[in-house]
C-alpha cells in the first residue's frame, strides 16, 4: 500500500546503522552507503537511523523539510539540549551554539553532531586524525567543511566529556568521536 | 475524523479493511507522513488514591499516517492508532479516514465498512448486556426489614 524509500524502513536503517558502527570503528575512514540506499542523502539515512521518536532532534540550519520531520517523528529541540544536532558545515561555526557535551558520570550524555559537507575525499581541506581505532595516523581531504567547526569541536571535548561527529557528503560517512585527536590544514 | 468512525472502522473484519485499503491505493497516490510502527506499548496511568503514576500493562499498538492524492489532484490526510500489532492494518485504516474525510472515490465503501463495523459493535454491546442482566444482583433482599 505505502511504498517507503529504504532510508525509512528497518532493514534499511539497520544497513545504516552497520556503516555507522564501521566508520566509529575506524575514525576517519570513508565508509560508503549501500548503493540501494541511496534514496536519500548520507545526513538524513543518519538522522533516520540514529533518531526516532524517543529522541530529541536540532535543526539550526533547517536541513530537514518537513516531510522527513514527519517520517522521523523525534522531538525537535534547541541545541543545547538535543542529543543529536544536525548542521551544515559551510555555514560557519556559531560560537553561541553549545551542544550537550555529558557530565564525567553520564559522558554518554554528549550531543551526536551530524554536520553535512558537499565532498568527501576530495576538498581544500586536509584533515590528519591520531587515537583510538587508527594504527599510526590517517588523512583525507574535505570540502564543503568550515574549519571552524572543528575549532569549535575541540573547544567542545574535555574527555570523557565532549562530542561525537559524523561527516556526510552525499553517500558517504566518515565518524570523528570525541577519542580522535584531530590537526588540520588548508 | 471522529473517534467513532475509527472504533467502527476497527470493529470491522480486519481482512476486509485490509482488501479495501489495498483497493484504495491502487487507485491513489499513498505517501506516508510517518513511518508506520507496530509494537509494544506501556499503558500509564494514575492510582484513584494518592495519583501516583503506574503502568498497568503492555498493549500492542499500531500507528499511522498518511497522505493520498486522488487522479483529480485533491488530497487528504488520514491517520489511524489501533491496538493491533498489524501494520498492513493500520495503513488500510488511514487510507481509509482519509478517502472518508474527503470524499474520495471509494468513500462509499468506507461508509459500507463502517457501518458493518457499527453493527458489530452492536451486538458485543448487546451480548455484554446479556450477560450483566443474568449476573444481577438484587441487594435489597440482603437487607433487614426495621422493626417498629
Amino acid at each position: 500500500m505505502i511504498t517507503l524509500e529504504s532510508t525509512w524502513t528497518s532493514a534499511g536503517q539497520q544497513r545504516h546503522f552497520r556503516d555507522l558502527l564501521t566508520a566509529l570503528s575506524f575514525p576517519g575512514r570513508i565508509v560508503p552507503l549501500p548503493a540501494e540506499d541511496r534514496s536519500e542523502s548520507a545526513h538524513v539515512s543518519m538522522v533516520a537511523c540514529l533518531a526516532d521518536a524517543g529522541s530529541t532532534l536540532a535543526d539550526p540550519h533547517a536541513l530537514l523539510s518537513s516531510r522527513t520531520w514527519g517520517l522521523v517523528a523525534a522531538t525537535p529541540t534547541a541545541v543545547d539540549r538535543a542529543a543529536f544536532i544536525l548542521l551544515d558545515g559551510r555555514r560557519p561555526a556559531d560560537a553561541t551554539l553549545q551542544p550537550q557535551r555529558g557530565t564525567l558520570e553520564e559522558p554518554e550524555g554528549g550531543a551526536t553532531l551530524i554536520i553535512s559537507v558537499e565532498s568527501l575525499g576530495a576538498g581544500p581541506l586536509h584533515l590528519r586524525a591520531r587515537g583510538p581505532g587508527i594504527a599510526t595516523e590517517h588523512t583525507w581531504s574535505v570540502a564543503g567543511l568550515d574549519p571552524r567547526w572543528l575549532v569549535q569541536r575541540a573547544a567542545w571535548i574535555d574527555y570523557p566529556r565532549g562530542v561525537d561527529v559524523i561527516l556526510c557528503d552525499a553517500q558517504r560517512i566518515v565518524a570523528i568521536p570525541r577519542t580522535t585527536i584531530l590537526t588540520w590544514e588548508s | 475524523m471522529s473517534v467513532a468512525f475509527l472504533t467502527d472502522l476497527a470493529a470491522a473484519p480486519a481482512n476486509d479493511v485490509v482488501e479495501l485499503g489495498n483497493r484504495l491505493a491502487q487507485e491513489l497516490t499513498v505517501e506516508a507522513v510517518q513511518v508506520p510502527r507496530s509494537g509494544l506499548a506501556m499503558v500509564a496511568m494514575r492510582d484513584a488514591v494518592f495519583a501516583e503514576p503506574f503502568h498497568l500493562g503492555e498493549i500492542p499498538v499500531a500507528t499511522a499516517a498518511v497522505q493520498v492524492t486522488a487522479a483529480d489532484g485533491r488530497q487528504a490526510s488520514g491517520g489511524a492508532a489501533l491496538i493491533s500489532d498489524r501494520e498492513d492494518l493500520v495503513i488500510a485504516t488511514a487510507i481509509c479516514s482519509a478517502v472518508f474525510e474527503a470524499r474520495l472515490p471509494g468513500w462509499e465503501a468506507v461508509q459500507t465498512l463502517v457501518a458493518t463495523g457499527a453493527a458489530q459493535r452492536q451486538r458485543i454491546a448487546a451480548s455484554r448486556a446479556a450477560v450483566r442482566q443474568q449476573t444481577r444482583v438484587d441487594f435489597s433482599e440482603l437487607t433487614t426489614p426495621e422493626t417498629p
